[in-house]
C-alpha cells in the first residue's frame, strides 16, 4: 500500500485472469490463469491482485477401480508439487489509474459467456506500443459493470486530482466520468468506458509528478525526530518536476462520448490509438527510490521525504 | 431403512441445498468448487458428508460472513444458486 490507495478499499474475489494484446484486430492470450481464487483490490490509486494458488496441479482423471486408484494418486502428487513449486511465492499485479486506458465490462448472458471486466493499458517498449488488456472473469453473483464503474469513478477522480495540466475538453471528460453511469454491455460483448488520456507503463508514468499548487502529496510523511535538520524536506511535498505528457484518447470526442460498445472488434474492443506522446519520464528526470527505505524520491530532494536519508 | 439412515439422507439433502445455494463469490473466495461439491453430496452422500462440513463448510461460512453486503453483488435474488 502506499499513499496514493487511500483507506477506502474495495476488496473482490475473481476466478480467472488473462492477459491479452490487441494485434492487429485480433486478440492474442500472453497469461492465463483460470479457476483460482484472485484477491482484487479497488483503491484510490490503482487495482491491485494477488493469487496465493496460481499453480495448483491436479487435473487427473481415472476410469474404474484401477484408474480412479491412479488418478487419487497422481493428483496427490501433482497437487503437492504445485504446492512445492508456489511456496513462499504470490502472484501479483496491478494497474495504476495513471496507465488506465479503458474499462469495460461484460455480463453473463449463457452457459457460455461469465461476468468479466477489462482493463485497457499500452506499453511502449523499443518502438513499438503494445495495446493491452487485462481481463479479469468474476463470479457469477457479482455484477462486473458495478465492477468497472466503480474503477472508473476512481480513476477519473484520481486524474482530476493529481493531473491539473490537462485540457479543459479532458477535465471535462473526466468530470463527466467521476458520474459515469453503470455499463450495459451487450449479450456476449464488452461496453467501455474511455479514459480521455492515458500514460505508456513505466516506473516514470507510474505516480503523478505534478501537483496542484497546494496540494500535497499524499505520500509524502513527516520526516523521522532524527532526521537531519538542514534541508529537511518539509511534512506535505509539493511536486514541481515536470509531468510526462499524457496520450490522449482518440475516445475523447466532443460531446463526452465516453462510452464504446462495438460488436465489429473482437470483444467489443475499440482499437488503441496509434502514435501519441510518450508517457516516459523527460531525460534527466528518471525515477529515483531511497536507498534506505525504497520510497520513490522526488527529483530535486536532498532528504528522502520517509526516512530522512540523504539522496545523492 | 433406519431412523438414521433417513436421518443421514435428509441431512445430505440439507447440504446439498445449501451448498447450492451459497452465491459464487462465496465459493470463489473460499476457493472451492461449487459444482464438484454440489454433485459429491448429492451422489455420494455419507462419504462427502464428513469432508464437506469439515473442510468446506467452514470456509464457506468465513467467506459469507466477509463478503456480505459487497456493493458489487447483484440485486435482484436470483434462481437456485445464483444470488
Amino acid at each position: 500500500m502506499d499513499g496514493f490507495d487511500g483507506r477506502n478499499v474495495m476488496k473482490v474475489v475473481a476466478t480467472g485472469v488473462r492477459v491479452l494484446e490487441i494485434r492487429a484486430g485480433d486478440l492474442k492470450t500472453l497469461a492465463q490463469f483460470r479457476e483460482v481464487k484472485i484477491d482484487v483490490y479497488i483503491t484510490d490509486g490503482r487495482l491491485a491482485l494477488a493469487c496465493e494458488k496460481y499453480d495448483k496441479g491436479g487435473g487427473w482423471v481415472g476410469f474404474g477401480g484401477a484408474g480412479l486408484l491412479v488418478a487419487v494418486t497422481a493428483n496427490a502428487v501433482s497437487k503437492a508439487r504445485a504446492a512445492s513449486r508456489r511456496r513462499g511465492r504470490i502472484l501479483v499485479g496491478h494497474i495504476r489509474y495513471p496507465w488506465l486506458k479503458s474499462v469495460g465490462a461484460s455480463s453473463k448472458s449463457g452457459w457460455a459467456s461469465s461476468e468479466a471486466i477489462r482493463l485497457g493499458y499500452s506499453e511502449k517498449g523499443s518502438g513499438a506500443t503494445v495495446h493491452k488488456l487485462l481481463e479479469l472473469t468474476l463470479p457469477k453473483n457479482i455484477d462486473a459493470a458495478l465492477v468497472a464503474q466503480e474503477i472508473v469513478h476512481r480513476a477519473a477522480a484520481y486524474r482530476l486530482a493529481y493531473y491539473p495540466s490537462m485540457t479543459a475538453e479532458q477535465r471535462a471528460a473526466s468530470t463527466s466520468l467521476i458520474q459515469a453511469p453503470r455499463l450495459a454491455p451487450p449479450p456476449k460483448k464488452f461496453a467501455f468506458h474511455h479514459m480521455p488520456t492515458y500514460f505508456h507503463v513505466t516506473a516514470g508514468t507510474a505516480f503523478p509528478r505534478q501537483a496542484q499548487p497546494g496540494v500535497a502529496r499524499p505520500d509524502a510523511v513527516a520526516p523521522a525526530a532524527d532526521a537531519p535538520a538542514a534541508d529537511a524536506p518539509a511534512s506535505a511535498v509539493v511536486v514541481g518536476a515536470v509531468a510526462p505528457a499524457a496520450v490522449p484518447s482518440p475516445a475523447l470526442r466532443p460531446g463526452g462520448a465516453h462510452r464504446a460498445a462495438r460488436s465489429d472488434y473482437p470483444g467489443g474492443q475499440v482499437p488503441g490509438p496509434i502514435g501519441g506522446l510518450n508517457g516516459s519520464p523527460p531525460s534527466g528526470s528518471a525515477t529515483k527510490f531511497c536507498t534506505q527505505c525504497g520510497t520513490r524520491t522526488v527529483a530535486g530532494d536532498n532528504f528522502c521525504a520517509k526516512c530522512g536519508a540523504a539522496l545523492h | 431403512m433406519s431412523a438414521v439412515g433417513w436421518i443421514i439422507i435428509i441431512l445430505n439433502i440439507a447440504l446439498a441445498v445449501d451448498a447450492g445455494r451459497r452465491p459464487a463469490s462465496d465459493w470463489a473466495a473460499a476457493d472451492r468448487n461449487k459444482a464438484f461439491w454440489v454433485v459429491l453430496l448429492a451422489f455420494l452422500g455419507i462419504v462427502a458428508f464428513v469432508p464437506y462440513v469439515i473442510g468446506v463448510l467452514p470456509r464457506l461460512a468465513e467467506a459469507g460472513r466477509v463478503s456480505r453486503g459487497s456493493p458489487f453483488e447483484k440485486r435482484s435474488a436470483g434462481s437456485f444458486g445464483k444470488r
